[in-house]
């Protein structure tokens, strides 16, 4: 099975093609290429067999691939499942770093409650940030909560060292 | 606008299978006639290949020596002219050969 969308840069602009070679160049089934016959992919003219100009599958299928593409404004995170760019609840996010420079903003959907993601760079997050309110994680977080915190450190060392300075005064 | 002759089409398809399947020629050579074709067509503004006529190629050889490149702005190379007007060439030869052949065949056929 070829990919959900088909590459228009393969496709010839001074060649015709069949629905069989269309099917043949993205490993496709033949039917999918008569279904976009179908759906409004012109033909040469009505005789068999059916001929497709390469210069006008490529502007289809162009214009099929920027149709379904939902860029999201600012102020907005994509819902997969929704399946479309929408405000978070209540308009909160919380940002996660990944590195120092970028990381995810994690909001909640307003309609059907799912956990949103969106990427974004810190130097950005003003331009993205619209109604929002973004919240920033206060501390690092640690693998385990611990109540009493570690003996092993060297406190000792630098406890000295200020006695030391301490004294020197 | 016209962008495209549906008899063209069927035409240029059963020469690119020649030049494919017979001539054993490359994938790219098939594409430099294609583009040729096209341009030539675009002069012509789809007019059917089968009422072809010499001032036809005449006018568009004069008609490509003046165009420019889209890439850099410079006239159209020798080379380029060279190589597009030889693929035409070779097509209408192609062309008028087999109607040459269709008609000695009828001429054959015919009866007494």
């Amino acid at each position: 099975m070829g990919k959900r969308q088909p590459n228009h840069r393969l496709v010839k602009i001074h060649r015709s093609y069949t629905v069989e070679e269309i099917a043949d160049l993205f490993r496709l089934h033949k039917n999918t290429v008569r279904q976009w016959v179908k759906d409004g992919l012109a033909t040469i003219d009505n005789k068999r067999p059916m001929l497709i100009l390469g210069h006008v599958l490529a502007a289809f299928l162009q214009t099929r691939r920027s149709k379904n593409k939902q860029r999201c404004k600012p102020g907005e995170l994509y819902c997969v499942r929704c399946r479309a760019p929408k405000p978070p609840a209540g308009d909160m996010a919380e940002y996660y770093p990944i590195t120092e420079k970028f990381g995810n903003l994690i909001a909640i959907c307003p309609d059907c409650d799912a956990i949103m993601n969106r990427r974004i760079s810190l130097v950005k997050i003003d331009q993205i940030r619209g109604k929002m309110e973004i919240s920033f994680p206060e501390a690092v977080q640690q693998i385990i909560d611990r109540a009493s915190p570690t003996v092993n450190s060297d406190l000792r060392e630098r406890s000295s060292d200020h006695a030391k300075s301490q004294s020197c005064q | 606008m016209q962008n495209h002759n549906p008899v063209n089409e069927r035409i240029k398809r059963r020469y690119f299978a020649f030049l494919k399947e017979a001539k054993r020629h490359s994938e790219p050579t098939l594409d430099a006639a294609a583009k040729a074709l096209s341009r030539f067509e675009a002069y012509t503004r789809y007019r059917d290949f089968r009422v072809f006529h010499f001032e036809q190629a005449v006018a568009f050889k004069k008609h490509l020596a003046e165009q420019k490149g889209r890439q850099s702005g410079a006239k159209l190379s020798r080379a380029t002219l060279h190589a597009t007007l030889t693929q035409l060439k070779r097509f209408l030869q192609s062309l008028f050969l087999q109607s040459l052949a269709i008609s000695r065949a009828a001429r054959y056929i015919r009866p007494d």
